[in-house]
């Protein structure tokens, strides 16, 4: 039996343990709201979330005015140039003014124009210890959340993460955003090791370092930066333009993400959040439309940080 | 399932409807407990489950797809549980609060042990994919259907998943050092 079959039942035998009949309590609580909902009027709805088209956003941003004028002055306001490349990099912003509502991000659903918020490194959420021997948990980064705001046509991705609504994360015109904490890295990245072999320490240098040094990974040289008042480096590291042979995903580091397409840029702010190492990472390609690289920059020079 | 309890629930008939709830919570529970693996968050995954698929019902058009829109309803009502209580959900070694039917070897329970662990790590997302193939049976190009996303995505999350659980168990398996016991 291989090492995969026998994970597999192992997996198997223990998703078996567990309860496979309902309460009777949460039957009747559920039967008895039942009895007091309505129900819609039926019509049809897609299987997947519509693309909207150029009008529907031109009325949604009209509904939205205030919110969307204020992301359209980030995006197209004098002195922001396009994304990507360490003269592209932020330079030290001022904190934009708070907005009263902050809008909780959902997997797969459309974002209305506004400021949202996450809280990415709480129980349940990205850990900094996948695969990594002799790492710990803390508890300090609980409570460390990012705010920002976000413009027409992003979406809600998984793993505290936003994406484009209409070309997703992929090739050829995706983008993204998501925030992490770097760790261990893979010596092969188009590998398929179960856990990173390079360790990495907890400081941002520690972790740019790694990143500079690794031989298979196309790094800028580091440079200062500070984004929402906070210290750090910023690089650009550069997925490769054909990555079809690795064996499961191009995948650099633990815990981190997956390229999403090949010719990936990744655009990593690796800030000193009080001692704690996070990196907020934002995702585009060469072909994705100005306007998105735009509103991606926009978001980003958005964030407000709450240790 | 009964198509026709289908369709009289989907015209408004509670009492049909009332009968879906009994043939299909257990299961329904079965699946959001391994995914969240909380007793009480999967309870009330399921109840707004329920409520959801009962308010949602007409726009369902072809309801030969109930099972498989109802389970991606849970799913997204375990995305809600997770998020709604994603600061008193615990992340802390917690082993299963129901024991195997049949004694199994202690490597098996060690292993289940870190699986515990490393599966409630997991984004809940990946745990979805990963209890929908593991558990329920589904092949990852109908999890994509059932989920309403790329296959390419389900076997990205499920290869996520999986190395990231067999990291955990290969991690729970090496020996303590002295440091890390006085820790």
């Amino acid at each position: 039996m291989s090492e995969e079959q026998r994970f597999e039942r192992e997996a198997r035998a223990w998703l078996e343990l567990g309860p496979t009949n309902a309460p009777d309590r949460m039957v009747e609580a559920t039967l008895l709201e039942i009895d007091t909902t309505s129900q819609v009027r039926g019509f049809r709805v897609p299987w997947r979330l519509p693309k909207m088209t150029t009008p529907a956003r031109v009325a949604t941003a009209a509904m939205i005015g205030v919110l969307a004028i204020g992301g359209a002055i980030y995006a197209f306001g004098p002195g922001r140039s396009s994304f990507g490349g360490p003269g592209s990099a932020p330079s030290p912003t001022q904190s934009p003014t708070p907005s009263p509502t902050v809008g909780v991000i959902r997997p797969e659903q459309l974002l209305p124009p506004g400021r949202y918020g996450e809280t990415p490194f709480g129980p349940g959420g990205i850990g900094v210890c996948y695969g990594q021997a002799g790492c710990s948990e803390t508890a300090a980064d609980d409570t460390i959340s990012f705010t920002f705001t976000v413009p027409d046509g992003w979406i809600g991705g998984s793993v505290h993460s936003i994406f484009l609504a209409d070309g997703g994360k992929a090739a050829p015109g995706g983008a993204g955003l998501i925030f992490s904490r770097g760790g261990g890295l893979y010596a092969e990245p188009c590998g398929d090791e179960a856990a990173p072999n390079i360790p990495v320490g907890p400081t941002v240098d520690d972790f740019v370092s790694a990143l500079v040094d690794h031989p298979k990974l196309d790094v800028t040289t580091p440079i200062d930066v500070t984004l929402a008042g906070y210290a750090g480096k910023y690089v650009d590291l550069q997925v490769p333009s054909d990555i079809s042979a690795c064996p499961a995903s191009y995948f650099p580091w633990e815990p981190g993400i997956y390229a999403q397409g090949p010719g990936s840029r990744w655009h990593l702010w690796i800030l000193d959040i009080d001692g704690i190492r996070v990196v907020v990472q934002s995702t585009d390609y060469v072909g994705t439309s100005p306007q998105r690289q735009a509103e991606l920059r926009a978001i980003v020079e958005s964030i407000q940080i709450e240790p | 399932m009964d198509r026709g309890l289908v369709d009289r629930a989907g015209q408004g008939d509670r009492d049909a409807f009332a009968h879906l709830v009994h043939l299909v919570s257990g299961g329904l529970y079965a699946i959001a407990y391994r995914i969240l693996r909380d007793t009480g968050l999967a309870e009330d995954a399921v109840q707004g489950a329920l409520v959801s698929a009962w308010r949602e019902l007409p726009r369902l058009r072809d309801h030969d797809r109930f099972e498989a829109w109802l389970r991606r309803v849970l799913v997204n009502s375990c995305y809600v549980e997770v998020r709604r209580n994603r600061r008193r959900a615990a992340n802390v070694r917690a082993l299963p609060e129901y024991e195997a039917s049949t004694p199994d070897t202690s490597r098996s329970v060690a292993d289940w042990d870190e699986l515990e662990r490393g599966f409630r790590r997991l984004p809940v997302d990946q745990r979805a994919v990963f209890v929908l193939h593991h558990y329920v049976g589904l092949p990852l190009v109908e999890i994509a259907e059932t989920l309403g996303i790329p296959a390419g995505t389900v076997r990205s999350r499920m290869h996520y998943a999986t190395r990231a659980l067999r990291s955990a168990i290969e991690a729970g398996r090496v020996p303590v050092t002295e440091e890390e016991r006085l820790a």
